[in-house]
């Protein structure tokens, strides 16, 4: 008799539906939606907001995940995606730049020099690409995915996620020149 | 423009991520347990593995011995004892189990050293296996061709072996005693993806055949083999009888090491393991994008098994796993 090692999915299909391991997603997954959600809305406070709003959704909600249409992450993503998208609906387009920084407008101008450091420049240029492209970047370059993963979260090809990062960094680059000038 | 957005990434504040952490676990704590469990208790848990598959950073030492006795044994993947596992590793306990499998072993062609080849066509060549790789990266190809060997089972000894170890309460089957069991180990192909941190391993094998004589009861085997790995006589018991050992290879993991759920590899089902953060290691709540966790992917497809393993996280395994050509 051969004992043999068949398909997993084969006795994975005659077991229980498997549960996720929700405390080594969370350390995984928090810091990556966190920075996603920053370059997207550009706020840490918002950011830490919807980071709370995408976890308790998506803990609400795990019944609905399933493992065979997608990855954890993957869904977990969707989730922050379409918070953005909710956080955003019946807004402008280009977020003000105050509320954007979470700035009150009667700061004094001391105050916003202050907070003009790095980050907050980089998020004021972020604020100025299209939605597709700081979706991509911040996927990318927030969250730290790669440009397959990207493709699963986003439905878009690899090539296309690749063009729109680059697209986006020439865009960003072209705008934080224009910021420092 | 790209390192300056790698380097404004920040970790959430800590007593966020604490309170989040703390309004989700409040829900889901009773949960956490159960969820963590369920695997094993429903055989789904019996972490499947090739020869040569099992090596988490946090565990390979470990988990190579165990590997070494798995495809002798075939024991079934668990939730190991982390003592246990140490004793093992130290060598401690090396003699009990030589002697747990009687020490009749006949090797009738050793495992060969690994060799350099030169692309996948040299490597399948060699492994006699199709082999899959990434499309760019490969900085190392090996093969390790397989062996043979034979046990003689011996009762007795087996019995002597469990006692040794405090299991007194389990039948050893009287079959055992004259029994011949073939053991052949596959070719193992081992690319090295990259090099440093990021450095990622596919490992890739047929499984291996084991060869009983008729009268010996697999099960029966696998319930002193989870004795064995710490379970109690009614979790052997009732996992022994609900794995069907005739195609399922099993991997114990260790209960304070690692964390695995199913993942989906090219809409196949996969297992992924997490190993628990190293000693030294960033301590912090966050792991950053680029955490310092182990991180193994195993799937199955035909009678090939995969493993894809690194110092990487989840996705960037997964993705690399599903490019393999």
């Amino acid at each position: 008799m051969a004992v043999r090692v068949n398909k997993l999915g084969a006795w994975l299909g005659r077991a229980e539906a498997p549960s996720v391991d929700w405390e080594a997603v969370y350390s995984e997954n928090l810091p990556r939606v966190f920075n996603y959600l920053r370059y997207r809305v550009g706020d840490d406070a918002l950011a830490q907001d919807l980071t709370s709003t995408v976890f308790e959704k998506a803990w609400r909600n795990r019944e609905r995940y399933r493992a065979d249409l997608a990855a954890f992450s993957t869904w977990l993503f969707s989730i922050a995606r379409n918070a953005t998208a909710d956080h955003f609906r019946g807004r402008p387009p280009e977020t003000p730049l105050n509320e954007a920084l979470g700035m009150s407008a009667d700061e004094s101008p001391e105050r916003v020099a202050e907070r003009r450091d790095e980050a907050a420049r980089l998020m004021r240029a972020m604020i100025k690409l299209s939605t597709n492209e700081r979706d991509v970047l911040a996927l990318k370059h927030g969250a730290g995915l790669n440009n397959r993963a990207i493709a699963a979260i986003t439905g878009l090809s690899e090539s296309n996620v690749s063009t729109l990062a680059q697209r986006g960094l020439a865009h960003l680059r072209a705008i934080w020149q224009q910021q420092g000038a | 423009m790209e390192e300056l957005m790698n380097r404004n990434r920040k970790s959430p504040d800590p007593a966020f991520a604490h309170d989040l952490y703390k309004k989700i676990n409040k829900e889901h704590s009773v949960m956490s347990n159960r969820s963590r469990w369920k695997l094993p208790l429903a055989g789904l848990a019996t972490v499947v593995a090739a020869a040569g598959a099992l090596s988490i950073p946090s565990v390979s030492a470990a988990a190579q011995n165990f590997l070494n006795l798995f495809r002798i044994k075939r024991i079934t993947a668990i939730s190991i004892d982390p003592s246990r596992m140490q004793a093992m590793r130290d060598g401690a306990q090396g003699a009990d189990l030589k002697a747990l499998m009687g020490d009749s072993v006949v090797v009738d062609k050793p495992r060969q050293e690994p060799q350099v080849v030169a692309d996948a066509a040299a490597a399948s060549a060699l492994a006699g296996i199709p082999v899959k790789l990434p499309a760019t990266g490969v900085t190392e190809l090996l093969v390790a061709q397989g062996g043979s060997a034979r046990i003689t089972g011996d009762s007795n000894k087996l019995a002597a072996a469990l006692q040794l170890m405090g299991i007194t309460d389990i039948a050893v089957p009287a079959a055992l005693d004259g029994a011949v069991i073939d053991i052949k180990t596959p070719n193992v192909v081992s690319a090295r993806i990259g090099s440093g941190r990021g450095e990622i391993t596919v490992i890739q094998a047929k499984s291996p055949d084991i060869t009983l004589p008729d009268g010996v009861n697999l099960a029966q085997l696998g319930e002193i083999g989870l004795r064995v790995m710490g379970m109690t006589a009614d979790e052997a018991r009732d996992m022994a009888g609900r794995i069907d050992w005739n195609s399922t290879l099993v991997v114990p993991i260790p209960s304070n090491a690692a964390s695995f759920r199913e993942v989906t590899i090219n809409g196949v089902s996969g297992l992924l393991i997490t190993s628990a953060r190293q000693p030294g290691q960033n301590s912090g709540q966050s792991d950053g994008p680029r955490g310092a966790r182990g991180t193994v992917v195993m799937w199955t497809e035909g009678d090939i098994v995969y493993s894809v393993q690194g110092q990487t996280d989840a996705i960037e395994l997964v993705a690399l796993a599903e490019s393999l050509r």
